[in-house]
């Protein structure tokens, strides 16, 4: 969600609470009431589209249901299912922004009570998460669809629908809970999130594209929720026993999930509960590990997209797919997205945790020394994760040059992203606070599209092929611009460092 | 006991500052001896962190000059950071860092010896009460502690001159007083001090030189007892800056007739 939308959200909420305070004001007890029971109204109406939308599914569904087709209702059971998981995870994290990203301190002045908190936590609820309320309907249709059957496939249909129906509400509890929860749990939502968010698309798309058919059919590839559903209901609708085994599994993810949410906190950041503060985090290894909380959940986020990158082109090469540089490109791909994990902090070294970098400012630290300490704390994961993701794609996409193109790659566009960075966050600091969770990291203005772009130019040398040539230009080009970026950056600071800090205080 | 002398350690002339329309500093002078505890009070908005700011090299003056022993900070401002300690008004520290490794990391980056820094962080939090404080996360601690680990960075690398902006803000009368003592002994030893405040009897008790600061404009200034010429500094300060508008007629406030 952006910054406007965080801004309009808070302003609808500060105008209910006001508008009830203006009633209590104006007619006592009575208006208190009134005020209560409009504001109620007002989050009911604001929520009316997610009910309208579960009415539509509910409808749809049992029309299908009453026609008989089953091949249809489940194949749009399974559509459901897996647009609800990428869905959801979209919309818990728009909520998650519109409650953290900015602090609702203006609340906090108000008098709100507790008929205020649950409010606005049951408003919360209907408006992130519709989706959920669309998808549960979705269960019922092989259990509908189950009187048009026989009585063993009606039997063997209960275990899928009961799979399909705790799934859905336990991704909603358990997204919800993950991103409302604070600490490593929101680490685990990082990778959770992208790796929800862009595996049922590529298996969706992977899947159409093997059989266009599938698109027609509603069907999405593998090892989606969706396709978990389609299978154990078709199985079961055919008499086998062997539903039962995508049904247990089904059961068991769901299983999983619940559990996953019963461990995650259930903090949420609602007007009048103040802001959460963080829990406290002892670095465990050197303190220029200031910024490991942003930097390390980028990374795991970002790495976790690479692997699926690395993973979908697996899949096509074993599919026989007639193009030679399917492997070269993935691992281009796959580089780029995971060196582009610390460019916005690269961007803003300066600005980001403001306070914290005038601090350092006043300590009178030398230029380059400041901005290399910086720059390698937003580094330092590369040390564990390059070499990690290099290996599964040397093991995913053995002898095609994937790997060198990756690992060279991500190694070239991190010299590239750096040396770029060091220079826009010296001429171009912007005051970020770190504190603020959930919190774009990257400046206002060009910079995003100037990293992307230069970073891509890592991968130019490999365009003609994943020559051992290209790689060693790709590493050199990126260590030059490093070093290159380190140097002026270093001198642009020392004779502007007031500039900075007059922009960080003003 | 360091005697005050006349040379001068900061200097100050015609310093303007302006944000936007409003007049942060209209033309001051200060001039500052070495050895001095120097106070720079005034009502709210009248300048004195704008001041601070510039005389720590992190603002910029518009106009004037100012002197540092001898460095100008527009033009050196690295040159400040190793002659000046600084407690600026809002409070530098990592919050996920504890009060140790924000020390560690401050010293680390003045180039202090390691050994050198681990003595003196002992010292220091010795000298503050804060040694329960050192290993904690900033983020747990109050204001005031972190106020108190502020003002130990800014000591660490020793300056001979320390600004304190607000340095007794949102502190503990206990917590005040250990402050007050070690402000002393460090003029005991020779640093010049400048602070600004607004607990005035405290700057009383403390500060040699006063000024005062109004609209971004000089009011007085000079040796305490100059200014104060037998009067209280509330009087003073009031005698300086105006006296306060007449209570307003709040006749509709009444407990219970707030509706």
């Amino acid at each position: 969600m952006t910054r406007s939308g965080r801004l309009v959200l808070l302003a609808v909420r500060l105008a209910l609470a006001r508008w009830r305070l203006a009633w209590q004001r104006r007619h006592g007890p009575a208006g208190m009431l009134l005020g209560g029971v409009g504001t109620l109204f007002a989050w009911l109406l604001l929520a009316g589209g997610a009910i309208a939308f579960a009415a539509v599914g509910t409808t749809l569904f049992a029309v299908l249901a009453r026609r008989g087709d089953t091949g249809l209702a489940v194949a749009v059971a399974g559509a459901v299912a897996d647009a609800a998981a990428v869905l959801a995870v979209l919309a818990v994290a728009a909520a998650e922004e519109t409650h953290r990203g900015i602090p609702p301190r203006p609340l906090l002045l108000l008098p709100v009570g507790p008929g205020d908190r649950l409010l606005a936590e049951t408003a919360s609820l209907l408006l992130a998460e519709p989706l959920a309320a669309v998808a549960w309907p979705a269960a019922l249709v092989p259990v509908l669809g189950a009187g048009q059957v026989a009585s063993r496939a009606a039997l063997l249909l209960a275990l899928p629908a009961a799979g399909l129906l705790l799934f859905l509400a336990a991704l909603g509890l358990a997204v919800r809970r993950l991103l409302l929860a604070g600490g490593r749990h929101r680490l685990a939502t990082a990778i959770l999130s992208t790796g929800i968010v862009f595996a049922a698309p590529a298996a969706w798309l992977l899947g159409s594209w093997r059989e266009a058919t599938n698109l027609l059919r509603l069907e999405g590839g593998p090892w989606t929720p969706g396709w978990w559903i389609r299978h154990a209901c078709r199985e079961a609708l055919a008499g086998h026993g062997a539903a039962l085994l995508p049904g247990g599994i089904l059961l068991l993810v769901a299983f999983g999930l619940l559990v996953l949410a019963a461990r995650g906190g259930d903090h949420p950041a609602i007007p009048g509960a103040g802001r959460p503060r963080r829990p406290p985090r002892k670095f465990p290894l050197a303190t220029a590990w200031w910024a490991a909380r942003p930097v390390v959940a980028q990374w795991m986020g970002n790495g976790a997209a690479a692997l699926l990158v690395l993973l979908a082109a697996h899949v096509l090469a074993r599919q026989g797919i007639p193009w030679p540089a399917l492997p070269r490109v993935a691992g281009g791909l796959a580089g780029l997205i995971l060196a582009s994990a610390p460019a916005p902090l690269f961007a803003n070294l300066l600005g980001t945790g403001s306070r914290g970098v005038l601090g350092l400012l006043l300590a009178g630290a030398r230029p380059g020394r400041l901005l290399a300490r910086l720059a390698l704390a937003a580094a330092v994961p590369a040390v564990v994760l390059v070499p990690a993701v290099t290996g599964i794609a040397a093991w995913l996409l053995p002898a095609t040059g994937a790997a060198l193109v990756l690992a060279a790659g991500t190694v070239g566009a991190l010299g590239l992203g750096a040396g770029t960075g060091l220079l826009l966050s010296v001429a171009w600091p912007v005051r970020a606070d770190l504190d603020v969770p959930g919190a774009s990291l990257w400046p206002v203005g060009p910079t995003r599209w100037i990293m992307v772009a230069v970073q891509g130019l890592a991968l130019v040398p490999f365009l003609w092929g994943a020559a051992i040539p290209g790689a060693v230009l790709a590493v050199t080009v990126g260590c030059l611009a490093v070093l290159g970026g380190w140097h002026l950056a270093g001198r642009v600071l020392h004779g502007r460092v007031l500039d900075v800090t007059e922009s960080l205080l003003t | 006991m360091v005697r005050t002398g006349q040379e001068t350690v900061l200097e100050v002339r015609g310093l303007t500052r302006r944000f936007g329309a409003v007049v942060a500093l209209d033309s001051i002078d200060l001039a500052v001896p070495r050895g001095a505890f120097f106070a720079l009070v005034g009502p709210n908005g009248a300048g004195k962190t704008t001041t601070v700011r510039i005389l720590s090299g992190l603002l910029r003056g518009q106009a004037g000059e100012v002197r540092l022993l001898g460095v100008d900070p527009s033009r050196d401002p690295f040159r400040v950071r190793e002659l000046v300690g600084v407690v600026p008004d809002f409070l530098p520290l990592w919050e996920p860092l504890t009060a140790r490794e924000n020390l560690l990391e401050i010293a680390g980056l003045r180039g202090l010896p390691r050994q050198e820094t681990v003595h003196r962080i002992a010292d220091l939090a010795e000298a503050l009460g804060l040694a329960d404080a050192l290993d904690q996360p900033v983020l747990q601690l109050s204001h005031g502690t972190r106020k108190k680990v502020t003002l130990a960075a800014a000591m660490l690398h020793a300056p001979p001159l320390l600004f304190l902006d607000e340095p007794f803000e949102g502190i503990d009368p206990v917590a005040a007083r250990t402050i007050r003592h070690l402000l002393a002994a460090l003029r005991e030893r020779g640093v010049t001090l400048l602070l600004t405040s607004h607990v005035l009897p405290l700057v009383e008790t403390l500060a040699t030189h006063l000024a005062i600061l109004d609209h971004g404009r000089i009011a007085a200034a000079g040796p305490l007892e100059e200014v104060l010429a037998g009067r209280t500094l509330e009087e003073a300060f009031v005698a300086a800056v105006g006296e306060p508008a007449p209570a307003p007629d709040l006749s509709w406030y009444r407990p219970g007739g707030g509706r």
